[in-house]
């Protein structure tokens, strides 16, 4: 279904109507006490994951069926796909690292999301504590983070990391192979296709898969993708455009 | 009024009977244009004065105005004015306008304050001008324009919201287009600036390179192609890079004026023998802070002049065709013998090569964005504001263009030429803003209360407290001249680094922004929560009855939508201006912001930090909004570090006010 598009105007002001609540204190303070507080490892690192990595409580059953993966030499990231089948990307932060080395991953997934909401009741009160949470801990990005990712994180303008395959390619700067092969992705055709997608999507443009084919031909036919394969793919869209497709 | 003399219908009836037929059909034209006018005790002389003074600036701007109609109208107005001023010396008429002019006249009332001020912006002045000629000619015009142009009048223009602005430019275009005129070299230069400024889309204002400008490759290719035919001393091509540096199109940058052959009055030159470009940041940027001669001596030195340097072959280039020449060109196109109409080379687009240069230099070369704009004369990323607060030093100027012109193959610049930093005329020296707020101290210090002062002794004191804390806070949060400072005491919670102000409402909810809380203004305003806690147990004990006082130093504990500060006496809340008046030494009362910006260069801090804590921002590049990169932690850090270390160097602490030490608004 396509997503409504979001008001433009009002995020004009979003971040500071958030930073105007002035509940990013609260939320600091959950994050001192979580450094503080002394919790077994597991739940450490499932407290830490909400208040240093900026998981969001919407993320966190579609979070437990992947795992942190190493990414680079000191880096360990964990990705997943969430409720719109976007690919999402975290890297974890040192605290929850720290934790995680002494915990296995599956015990943090099998925590109830509850556990986070009776630590939270000290800092955002009794009445609705799984609401106050979340605009707390947006009130926090919204000071934490630049304007995209909190766009982001708010849902209003939703991002999609690259997949692992190709982020993987991003890092090492060169052709990789992914083990897991989870994102089925290698396919030059449909990398390009889903690039394709997001930028038709954008000109809502997308409403004819035909089109998305006819405009991948192209592609593979002119594989530096120069100018011309640019002219010819303009030239189809709005070819298709003018007959209503 | 005199009756012997026929004054019983009014001034405007004794004058109508003495004017020619000519100037009775103007003056009447003026009266069913403008409005009826009330005519007691209004000075029809002074009316005039403003609208032929006018007239007279719009016209200026303008080679030769082609329509009659404008020219037969400014005849009218002048010979109208000439005729009432013999009138009014005839008959010896007072020279006074008695009361004060309601809204309904403001039209009248623009007209008033333009004849008689000593000193108006020569902008404002060419707004009234094209305002009043195209009413008078039955042109349709905005309604709101003239309050506009009264808000610039009674200096309010800082508050001007982005479509006052955009009005008056269309204003101005209007006009040009309605009466013909044919601009001149420097008119035409402040206009490009003033437009290109004001009607810059979104992609514009955000830098970013479009269709409209070439990619880093191009731009490098195109940047080497000219550089080489310029060694060969093509005319075209010395032009074309000429006209990248100058920030013009090619015809207009042709027609630049060299310096070293002309020295009458010009806004934007090249000076040959040295190797720079001058622009005259005064004609550009109008209504710019001026010293005044009194405290000329708190201020840092600066020039209205803006100097940048050629790159260096160019200006051995320039001096070689200068020897050469012995017709003492005047402008580029006579130097280099060039008419943009025949030597057109059409597989060139020059335009896209001069409107790329300042997106070159922000993203290819990571200069910083405001001295990009700079080297390429290209303000469309910039506020313009960030000239009225910047001093622009000749270091950093030459520095970026060395990177410039190092990055696109031109060599590096002309030699360093020593001179004044260039831009804001009011920064106000350390040691001044230091005596400013050594002053405020000794006399809070002095008007300290014993522990069983009377009420008197407290108010005095209160008042004192207050103003060292609004000083305090008009200094560190870099506040505008606004009545009353835009602060409440809800705004200041406990724990918070940064405080929401809007004092420039020009872009709706977006005007509310985010200022960084330094830990001494944080601690100050602890000091001032705790004073008023102690205010109010002391005076209820005295037996104070002033409620509205009592109200609002409640307000401050309670953390209530009421006034942050407030003195105790009516009408209690202060203005910038009105603590401004206590200073020691009368500096612009929006100093703070001059000082910081500078200050802030100086510990090069990226613009775009800068411009965040003093609240300058553009459409479509809006500090806060969702594209924007800033991140509010980091702003608060980066402002934070400099502004602790200007205070601490300063010697500008927080003080205490009646509550004892160790005291906290934490605590509290």
């Amino acid at each position: 279904m396509r997503r409504a598009k979001p008001n433009y105007e009002s995020l004009k002001s979003l971040r500071v109507a958030l930073i105007k609540q002035g509940r990013a204190e609260s939320f600091q303070g959950f994050q001192q006490y979580v450094l503080k507080a002394e919790f077994s490892h597991e739940k450490h690192a499932f407290l830490s994951l909400f208040a240093f990595d900026g998981i969001r409580v919407s993320d966190f059953e579609f979070l437990i069926k992947s795992e942190p993966r190493i990414i680079d030499s000191d880096r360990v990231a964990i990705s997943w796909k969430d409720h719109d089948q976007r690919t999402q990307r975290v890297i974890l932060s040192p605290m929850t690292l720290k934790s995680l080395e002494h915990s296995n991953w599956s015990d943090i997934a099998n925590i109830p999301i509850n556990v986070l909401f009776d630590e939270y009741v000290p800092f955002g009160g009794r009445r609705d504590i799984r609401h106050q949470f979340k605009s707390d801990q947006l009130a926090w990005f919204a000071e934490s983070c630049p304007g995209p990712i909190l766009l982001h994180l708010s849902g209003h303008v939703p991002m999609t990391a690259l997949p692992d395959s190709a982020y993987a390619r991003l890092l090492s700067a060169k052709v990789v192979t992914d083990s897991s092969g989870n994102d089925g992705t290698d396919d030059p055709s449909e990398v390009i296709s889903i690039a394709l997608s997001g930028f038709l999507e954008s000109r809502e443009d997308d409403k004819n898969p035909g089109l998305i084919d006819e405009l991948l031909r192209i592609c593979h036919q002119d594989t530096g993708l120069g100018r011309s394969a640019h002219k010819k793919c303009v030239r189809t869209v709005s070819y298709a455009r003018s007959k209503g497709r | 009024m005199d009756d012997a003399n026929g004054f019983d219908f009014g001034l405007l009836d004794f004058l109508m009977r003495r004017l020619t037929a000519n100037s009775q059909d103007l003056l009447r034209l003026m009266v069913a244009t403008l409005g009826p006018l009330k005519s007691n005790g209004i000075n029809i002389k002074l009316i005039l004065a403003g609208l032929d003074r006018a007239v007279e600036a719009f016209s200026k701007n303008y080679e030769s105005i082609l329509s009659n109609e404008f020219l037969q109208l400014k005849i009218q107005i002048e010979e109208l004015y000439k005729e009432v001023k013999t009138i009014y010396v005839g008959f010896d008429l007072p020279e006074v306008t008695a009361y004060k002019l309601k809204k309904e006249f403001r039209k009248w009332e623009v007209l008033v304050l333009l004849g008689g001020e000593d000193e108006v912006n020569p902008s404002t002045l060419e707004f009234a001008g094209a305002y009043y000629a195209l009413c008078l000619a039955s042109y349709k015009v905005s309604q709101q324009v003239h309050d506009y142009i009264y808000q610039l009048l009674i200096g309010d223009g800082d508050f001007l919201s982005n479509t006052a602005e955009r009005s008056l430019a269309r204003l101005i275009q209007r006009a040009e287009k309605a009466f013909g005129g044919v601009i001149t070299y420097e008119g035409a230069v402040c206009s490009h600036f003033h437009y290109r400024n004001t009607f810059a889309d979104n992609k514009q204002t955000q830098a970013v390179r479009d269709w409209s400008t070439l990619s880093e490759p191009a731009f490098k290719h195109d940047a080497k192609e000219l550089y080489d035919k310029a060694n060969r001393l093509d005319s075209y091509a010395i032009a074309v890079i000429l006209a990248s540096i100058l920030g013009l199109p090619l015809h207009w940058a042709v027609q630049t004026p060299i310096l070293d052959n002309r020295l009458e009055n010009w806004i934007l030159g090249i000076d040959v023998a040295q190797g720079l470009i001058k622009l005259d940041i005064n004609s550009v940027f109008k209504g710019r802070a001026k010293v005044n001669e009194i405290t000329s001596e708190a201020y840092e030195n600066s020039s209205s002049i803006l100097v940048k340097p050629l790159p260096r072959f160019l200006h051995e280039l320039l001096i070689e065709l200068i020897k050469s020449n012995h017709n003492n060109p005047i402008t580029i196109g006579e130097l280099l013998n060039f008419d943009v109409g025949t030597n057109k080379q059409t597989n060139f687009n020059h335009s896209r090569f001069i409107n790329s240069v300042a997106k070159f230099s922000i993203h290819t070369c990571r200069i910083d964005r405001f001295l990009a704009c700079v080297l390429a004369n290209d303000y469309r990323s910039i506020t313009t504001s960030k000239f009225y607060y910047t001093r622009i030093s000749r270091e950093s100027v030459w520095n970026a263009s060395n990177k410039l012109f190092k990055e696109v193959g031109w060599g590096v610049a002309a030699a360093f030429v020593e001179g004044f930093s260039a831009g804001s005329m009011v920064v106000p020296k350390d040691s001044i803003v230091e005596e400013v707020f050594q002053d405020l101290l000794c006399k809070l210090e002095s008007l300290r209360p014993p522990n069983r002062a009377s009420i008197k002794n407290l108010l005095v004191f209160h008042d004192s407290f207050c103003r060292y804390n609004a000083s305090l806070a008009i200094f560190c949060l870099a506040l505008r001249n606004s009545n009353p400072i835009p602060l409440q005491s809800a705004d200041i919670r406990a724990e918070s680094r940064y405080v929401l102000i809007d004092d420039k409402h020009s872009h709706e909810e977006a005007s509310l922004q985010a200022v960084a809380m330094t830990n001494v203004l944080r601690s100050q305003l602890d000091c001032w929560y705790q004073h008023c806690v102690c205010m109010i147990s002391r005076l209820t004990k005295l037996g104070y009855q002033d409620k509205k006082f009592m109200g609002l130093l409640q307000g401050v504990v309670d953390r209530n939508k009421t006034p942050l500060f407030f003195v105790s006496k009516p009408s209690y809340e202060v203005s910038v201006a009105s603590i401004g008046k206590t200073w020691s030494i009368k500096l612009v009362e929006n100093f703070a912001r001059h000082f910081w910006q500078n200050k802030f260069n100086q510990f090069g801090l990226p613009s775009r930090f800068s411009s965040a804590h003093l609240r300058h921002q553009l459409s479509g590049c809006l500090n806060w909004d969702g594209a924007s990169d800033l991140v509010l932690s980091e702003l608060i850090k980066q402002i934070s570090v400099i502004q602790e270390k200007v205070l601490a160097e300063m010697g500008i602490h927080f003080v205490h006010g009646l509550a004892g030490k160790g005291s906290s608004y934490a605590k509290g």
